[in-house]
């Protein structure tokens, strides 16, 4: 019986191990392709750039809310590039990709947006454009308290 | 070249001011709902950093909350380095001020405390000279004991010297609590006040209050 211990120890970390790869809440598999696409952040401008939109069209046409659960996770933790500069060509691709997937948080109106707004306006890990969208896309949040 | 680079500089600030992009910039039609979830989030990316900017982004937003439990909130950072009694503060004396400043405007005397505890112990004169405005406008007799020991005592230098930052600035925090005695009418500070117009160990702009206050007592 002692024996069975370790392989079970080892199967349950196996298991939160590759958990941890994707984000807390399940996403459908057309939104987690294009959520892996964009949190590599080595992937081309190109092709993550078609992955936001891929997001928009799912979370417009496709009314998949999960879009929304992708997006909150990529902002906090893909996109928040600190020492973020200008200059940077590649930090300033991604947080034009940041912008894009703000204006799709912009359209849900979903109070759950807000923690990775707030994230973006409080720090200086942004171009000035994404964040006064992010400013944008709180005014636009739908509290459910009014 | 210097002077051209200055003047660039200037002019760039400037520019930035003018539109409104500054650092701790928050739209000025902002409104946040949500209640207590919403507040919770605001606490939560508060309490990670010590940043100035940061805070005072934070602060602002959290008088834009439509919520009266926002106070609380507020109250929790004002008195939060008083509280906690560390070395050094936590939050930026500049978000305490603003999270301040909103508390004041309620004159709910429930914050009486927190207002007096800055004056006593917190390291800002803006932030010490604002709780007494505190005080001034609940204007509650409760406290008057405890301000009046205050600037007889520990706020008081027999040997004043307007060249001495500390001095100047604990007096500073005095005038401020002079005109709360004086908003407050209590005839109990008499005695304080009399000693600071005669005994004269204070800036002219204390004397003054001092004289302020004495005709607003209600005998």
């Amino acid at each position: 019986m002692k024996r069975l211990w370790l392989p079970a120890f080892l199967l349950i970390l196996a298991v939160s191990g590759f958990a941890e790869e994707k984000p807390k809440v399940s996403l459908t598999d057309e939104v987690n392709k294009s959520y892996r696409v964009l949190l590599d952040l080595n992937n081309t401008f190109e092709d993550r750039k078609k992955a936001a939109a891929h997001l928009k069209d799912m979370f417009v046409n496709g009314k998949d809310e999960t879009v929304i659960d992708a997006i909150v996770d990529l902002l906090l933790y893909a996109y928040d590039q600190s020492n973020y500069k200008e200059e940077n060509d590649k930090e300033y691709k991604s947080d034009m990709i940041a912008l894009e997937l703000i204006q799709i948080l912009e359209l849900s109106g979903d109070p759950r947006i807000f923690p990775a707004l707030l994230n973006i306006v409080v720090k200086p890990n942004h171009a000035q454009a994404t964040i006064m969208e992010a400013w944008k896309a709180i005014k636009m949040i739908k509290w459910k308290d009014k | 070249m210097r002077t051209k680079i200055l003047v660039m500089a200037i002019f760039g600030m400037m520019m930035m001011s003018a539109n409104g992009f500054a650092t701790d910039y928050v739209p000025e039609d902002l409104t946040i709902g949500g209640g207590k979830q919403s507040l919770l989030t605001l606490k939560e990316q508060f309490f990670k950093t010590s940043d100035r900017d940061q805070q005072v982004i934070i602060v602002k937003t959290i008088n834009k909350h439509t919520s009266t439990d926002k106070f609380a909130l507020l109250a929790e950072i004002v008195e939060f380095d008083v509280r906690t009694d560390k070395l050094g503060n936590f939050c930026h004396p500049d978000a305490v001020l603003i999270a301040l400043e909103a508390l004041v405007q309620t004159k709910d005397p429930k914050w009486e405390t927190i207002y007096f505890n800055l004056i006593n112990k917190y390291d800002n004169t803006k932030v010490r000279m604002t709780a007494a405005k505190g005080l001034a406008l609940i204007g509650s007799p409760n406290m008057v004991p405890k301000l009046v020991n205050m600037i007889k005592n520990e706020l008081s230098y027999k040997n004043f010297r307007e060249d001495n930052q500390k001095m100047v600035a604990d007096d500073m925090v005095v005038e401020a609590i002079v005109m709360a005695l004086g908003e407050i009418g209590d005839p109990r500070c008499f005695p304080a006040l009399l000693e600071i117009v005669t005994v004269q160990n204070h800036r002219f702009q204390t004397i003054q209050a001092a004289w302020n206050a004495m005709e607003k007592l209600q005998w």
